[in-house]
């Protein structure tokens, strides 16, 4: 025995390999074309569809550039279905000649194979094929009872051929093809028998049936065109037809001349292919028979010159006989109505609309008065139901009512017109039991419709801008609340025109009123569908948003509101530029309370302008609480003077050397009776925002002044000063001046003790010239309260007559260790001493601060370690007795 | 036939198509532009980049596409911003360019509207040869659908060549152009009208290995089985595990590049058919697998890819007369395996095709239709010469 080599005996395994491989490849491909194509039989489609797509399968598993099915008429193929004939080639309608290899086949009734030099151009290339040049083609017949009539080919541009083991697969796939065609084709006549059947019944007149029965003829058998003849005296009458060009107008020939008639006559149906006129093509036509004899023939054309097929007959059969039926329920309908004459008589002259209604809700009866009231001509309203007349909205009510005629003896809803208009209609109902039917009678209603509507706008709709109101938002916003299966959540945006008040002024209210028509429109334009759009009244808008993901998104849209705003409206020739403050909160359906959105974003909406109005702001729970608790402390605090909630406490303030004490700053307290002692810096803000600080300002500076009065009698006249903060809302009055020198002068006290107090920050802000000079002029002093704080910059301070500052206690604090504070603290007095102002050292709390101001030259302070601000009695002890003299550390 | 190119990675939309188009005008020397090919990447203001190609280009018909790499005559431009533009003119050619949308609701019902479209563009007296370039939003659906319906309309003389738009890897979408508009979810078509036969060809260098299969049961992507058993547990076996290979940045890592299905054709070739595993474990494939199609396990390395670029471009020029461009669409899968090599496709292209341009971009699936209503490959490089 030979050896072989080891490397040998590997390649020839892997030859071995390869070969097995191969062979199984190309096994597997085999199987896989049978089982896709069978698969696409196996997939629900219409008939068509199936044949396209196993053509378009077929050309992927072989590689065929061209696949065909064709069907043998009158000695040419017709093709029932192509894939890579391109659309608007000429086979579509005139077919194929029936030659070479197609016509072996279908006589044989066997498949042809062809490939190379076997194919003849002449006859086995169709026209259609010209420029395609295949190289290989198959033939594959199919049919009943060994007649083959139709042909599935498949044309390669490619060389290698359909091998005979292909063969028998192919005609298995033709017969099925055919087969499941044949199949689809039945059921789907089937299917649209059962659907188009039942329309006829609702004809209650010949003329409509006739129309409907040769409409729905050809879309039941497949053909293009559809007509029905009626037959009378042995003379026939078109009755009908889906085009009325196809025979001259009083066309009635003798029933001889008609085509098929003698098996038409023998109550048969007639398939045939005809030229010329009426109608070019194929034709099927099947009597409707009474009395033994053609009453009508329904007609049904291709002009394609496909034949009907057997299944399309059958069922054309089985149409004719519900046409027959149908005929014979309009012709008793037609003698019913002949009896009724003498009750129309009166019903004509009844102008409420009367009808009867089956109880499948259509139409049975309507009177004369539906065509004069609403264009519905009673003829064309008998079997439509009532419910497809009603408006959408409506129908359910409607067809509700007619179901239970007992629970709903009145209805209104909108019908529409034969005028293609929607009306109000009221419907009175009474079953009637006999019959099962229900009579309606109705009238028209739109006029009170009407008025109750406009009623209903004007109660829930700004008359101006014809935005809704308050009560209709509450509603809707109730409603949207109330709405708890929605996943998202409600969003409310207040706005305020910043400004408003300005243009309403200057301009008038009519400008105003015209202001707000834009920016309502400006606002719409904001709006997504289904958000409500409403005016509280004066300047203030609503905005409901139904359906938001979180606050980011109620921001988004108040950011769209407040940049609508920015751009000037035009008004009265003029550009007039207002801005939006928009307040924005989040409710959670099903547990968020209207009253409370509505409350919280009006405080977000107050928020937005307090931060500088032309923005919005967004509330969450927190924020929202928060905004409650001010919202309180604000009203309360509009109580608290009268309430005698508020007290003056004083501060000693002490030359540092000595611990005299040579004047007090008056400082403002609330006892809340609720919340006890509320520091200033949470209540004077409050107080500024609402404008209550003007009175309180000038309050606790009477009160002081009063007490300044007092000391100075009870000091015999020894000089005292008194220091009273002013707030930069106060500096706003027109008549500020006036009115806090009234103050001075009304107390007693001598305005040359009077120290006010003002913050850097404000002069800065506010024009206080004339404030200053008025004031300045009668003896009344100026201090800076924080200076160094914010704006450091000297030059302010030519802006007031300032004869005093204060360090402020954040440096004090800082003393005697902190180098930058003390560094402050030395500038401070440096700069003050150049500018001959004196200096009050703020916060003082031990000895050692007390002795490193003294160490750095500051003559005046004031602290804790002196006193800290008491009530008027103890600080008059302290006037008596004198404060304690700090002992060093 | 006189023609230009045209690129530019401006990052300013307008000026970028401006730029491109200017080139690419600048290259057909005074001859009429016919027709304006642009392949941009998804970074930019599309509607902007086109009026920047329009400002140039004026009313000549324009097609495009977003991308995933482009190339044009020799140069390789990876994803990223970008903007290639070609111009063809001279009236060598018959154009006809049609667009529709929506095309994921029914892919053939799209393909038979956009191919009657394009050719009443072409006007009433048809050229005696022609073919399609289609350019479509792949992700949109069964592409093979929308060859379907183009092929019932034009027939089996007409080749179909194209591509389907790339995102940039982003999978975030890609669109396709037609004048100044950006179609999403759309397909874009040209017929070429030809006084001579056109060739469509096609080549992927993928070899089989390992026995045939039979898909048993398939539902859109997902094969649920091969042979009668799970999918999953016939993939994992069969593949060898390259899941170690790095991918580049932004390629799916899912993916396993370097195995595919090779759907078996009719004459014992493979259309590649690129499959990963998605999260519930599930075999997936990026275009659907016919149910009880026959398959092979198919793999590539580097070289084998690059190998088949000389065979493409020699079928793609022979037997056309006077080629002077080729427009080439390759497959991003390719760009995923070749990774550190991945200029070297442009640039064998160019070589190959001598004096003819090639223009072309990274695509997330070809159109390569010659034979047979089939034609919607992966991981091919597919080729028109005119």
């Amino acid at each position: 025995m030979d050896k072989i080599a080891p490397d040998e005996a590997g390649e020839r395994l892997r030859e071995k390999l390869a070969g097995a491989t191969a062979a199984a490849a190309d096994a597997y491909r085999q199987t896989s074309r049978l089982i896709r194509v069978l698969t696409v039989l196996g997939q629900p489609s219409s008939p068509t569809e199936l044949v396209e797509r196993t053509l378009a399968v077929l050309s992927q598993v072989y590689a065929a550039d061209v696949t065909v099915s064709a069907r043998v008429v009158a000695g040419r193929l017709q093709l029932t279905g192509t894939c890579g004939i391109p659309e608007g080639d000429a086979a579509y309608t005139d077919g194929w000649p029936l030659a070479g290899a197609a016509a072996e086949a279908i006589a044989a009734g066997t498949a042809i194979a062809r490939t190379g030099a076997a194919l003849d151009p002449d006859t086995d290339f169709p026209p259609s094929l010209a420029g395609l040049a295949p190289a290989s083609a198959v033939w594959v017949p199919a049919g009943e009872d060994g007649t083959a009539d139709e042909l599935l080919i498949m044309f390669r541009s490619r060389p290698d051929g359909f091998p005979s083991a292909d063969l028998p697969v192919l005609r298995s796939v033709a017969s099925r093809l055919r087969l499941a065609v044949q199949a689809r084709r039945r059921s789907a006549t089937v299917e649209n028998l059962a659907r188009l059947g039942h329309r006829l019944t609702s004809c209650l007149d010949l003329p409509t049936l006739y129309d409907e029965a040769a409409r729905l003829f050809p879309i039941l058998v497949g053909g293009a065109e559809g007509g029905v003849v009626t037959i009378e005296d042995g003379v026939a009458a078109l009755s009908a037809a889906t085009r009325t060009d196809v025979l001259p107008d009083g066309y009635s020939p003798q029933v001889a001349k008609l085509w098929g008639w003698e098996a038409l006559s023998a109550g048969e149906t007639y398939c045939g292919v005809h030229d010329g006129f009426p109608m070019g093509g194929s034709v099927l036509a099947v009597p409707v028979m009474r009395d033994d004899a053609p009453a009508a023939v329904l007609y049904a054309f291709r002009y394609d010159g496909v034949p009907f097929r057997s299944e399309a007959a059958e069922a054309g059969t089985l149409f004719g006989t519900y046409v027959g039926v149908a005929m014979n329920n309009a012709e008793l309908y037609l003698a019913l109505q002949a009896s009724e004459n003498s009750l129309r008589l009166i019903t004509e002259s009844i102008s409420d609309l009367i009808a009867v209604v089956d109880d499948a809700g259509r139409f049975v009866y309507a009177s004369p008065s539906y065509e004069r009231e609403l264009a519905l001509p009673p003829g064309r309203l008998l079997g439509t139901p009532v419910a497809a007349l009603a408006h959408p909205g409506d129908r359910a009510a409607v067809a509700a009512a007619l179901t239970g005629p007992a629970h709903t003896p009145t209805i209104e809803y909108r019908l529409l017109t034969g005028e293609d208009r929607w009306v109000w209609v009221e419907s009175a109902l009474r079953p009637m039991a006999a019959d099962n039917t229900v009579v309606l009678s109705s009238r028209v209603i739109d006029r009170r419709r009407r008025l109750e509507d406009e009623l209903r706008r004007r109660a829930t709709h700004d008359p101006l801008t014809g935005l809704a109101n308050r009560a209709l938002t509450a509603d809707r916003l109730n409603a949207a609340l109330a709405r708890v299966d929605a996943p998202d959540h409600v969003g409310l945006l207040f706005c305020d025109l910043d400004k408003f008040k300005d243009v309403n002024d200057r301009l008038g209210h009519d400008a105003g009123d015209q202001l707000l028509v834009q920016a309502a429109d400006r606002l719409r334009g904001c709006m997504r569908q289904g958000d409500l759009l409403a005016r509280f009244g004066g300047d203030e808008f609503v905005v409901l948003l139904d359906g938001v993901t979180d606050l980011d998104d109620v921001r988004a849209a108040g950011d769209r509101v407040v940049e609508a705003m920015e751009v000037p409206f035009p008004l009265l020739d003029e550009r007039v530029e207002i801005s939006a403050s928009v307040g924005g909160v989040l409710g959670v359906r099903g547990h968020a309370d209207p009253a409370t959105m509505l409350r919280d974003a009006d405080a977000a909406m107050y928020a937005a302008k307090h931060a500088g109005r032309g923005r919005a702001e967004v509330f969450d729970d927190a924020a929202s609480r928060r905004s409650l608790d001010r919202l309180q402390l604000r009203s309360d605090l509009a109580f608290a003077s009268a309430r005698g909630e508020l007290a003056v406490h004083y501060q000693p303030i002490v030359e540092l050397s000595s611990s005299r004490i040579i004047g007090f700053e008056a400082l403002c307290r609330w006892h809340h009776p609720v919340r006890g002692l509320v520091p200033p810096d949470e209540f004077i803000p409050l107080a500024e925002e609402t404008g209550a600080i003007t009175a309180i300002g000038e309050w606790v500076l009477g009160q002081a002044c009063r007490q300044l009065a007092g000391w100075r009698r009870l000091l015999s006249g020894e000089r005292l000063g008194i220091s009273v903060n002013l707030s930069p809302v106060q500096l706003h009055q027109a008549d500020a001046a006036a009115r806090t020198l009234k103050v001075i002068e009304e107390s007693g006290a001598d305005p040359a003790d009077v120290w006010l107090e003002t913050t850097e920050h404000s002069a800065i802000r506010i024009d206080v010239n004339e404030f200053a000079t008025t004031l300045r002029a009668a003896g009344v002093h100026f201090a800076l309260d924080d200076f160094g704080i914010s704006y450091s910059s000297l030059s302010h301070l030519k802006r007031l007559p300032v004869e005093s500052v204060k360090i402020d206690r954040s440096f004090v604090a800082g003393l005697p260790d902190t180098a930058t504070d003390r560094g402050i603290v030395r500038a401070v007095l440096a700069i003050a001493e150049s500018l001959s102002l004196t200096v009050v050292a703020e916060g003082i709390e031990t000895p050692e601060q007390h002795a490193d101001l003294v160490a750095l030259g500051c003559q005046l302070g004031q602290g804790y370690l002196f006193s800290r601000p008491v009530p008027p009695d103890e600080a008059t002890a302290l006037l008596l007795a004198g404060v304690p003299q700090p002992s060093a550390a | 036939m006189p023609f230009g190119t045209g690129h530019s990675s401006h990052e300013d939309a307008t000026a970028a198509g401006s730029e491109a188009a200017r080139t690419a005008l600048a290259g057909l020397d005074g001859a009429a532009a016919d027709l304006v090919i642009v392949y941009a990447s998804i970074r930019y203001d599309l509607a902007a980049l086109l009026a920047g190609v329009r400002a140039v280009t004026g009313e000549t018909p324009l097609v495009g596409a977003t991308t995933s790499g482009q190339f044009a005559e020799g140069e390789f431009t990876p994803p990223g911003t970008a903007v290639s533009v070609m111009i063809l003119g001279g009236g060598r050619y018959q154009y006809g360019t049609a667009v529709v949308g929506g095309i994921s609701a029914d892919t053939t019902a799209a393909g038979r509207d956009l191919a009657r479209r394009a050719v009443d563009a072409a006007g009433p007296q048809p050229a005696p040869h022609g073919a399609l370039l289609v350019l479509a939003d792949g992700m949109a659906g069964d592409m093979q659908g929308l060859l379907t319906g183009l092929y019932r309309v034009t027939g089996a003389r007409i080749p179909v060549v194209g591509g389907a738009a790339g995102d940039d890897r982003t999978f975030a979408g890609s669109s396709v152009f037609h004048g100044g508009d950006v179609v999403a979810n759309g397909a874009v078509a040209v017929w070429i009208g030809a006084e001579q036969p056109l060739r469509v060809v096609s080549g992927h260098g993928w070899r089989a290995q390992g026995l045939p299969m039979l898909v048993t049961r398939v539902e859109g992507q997902v094969v649920h089985e091969i042979d009668g058993r799970p999918a999953a547990e016939v993939y994992r076996e069969t593949i060898v595990d390259d899941g170690a290979a790095p991918v580049p940045l932004g390629a799916r890592s899912d993916w396993r590049t370097a195995h595919s299905f090779g759907l078996i054709e009719p004459d014992g070739t493979q259309v590649v058919r690129g499959a990963y595993i998605d999260e519930n474990g599930a075999v997936n494939t990026f275009t659907p697998l016919p149910e009880y199609c026959a398959v092979q396990i198919v793999s590539a390395d580097q070289q084998d890819l690059l190998d088949v670029i000389e065979n493409v471009v020699e079928d793609a020029l022979s037997g056309i007369e006077e080629p002077a461009v080729m427009l080439t669409f390759s497959c991003i899968a390719r760009l995923d395996l070749l990774r550190d090599r991945e200029g070297e496709e442009a640039a064998r292209l160019h070589k190959a095709a001598g004096s003819v341009a090639t223009f072309g971009f990274y695509t997330y699936g070809e159109f390569a239709r010659s034979v047979g209503v089939s034609g919607y490959h992966n991981a091919t490089i597919t080729a028109l010469a005119l």
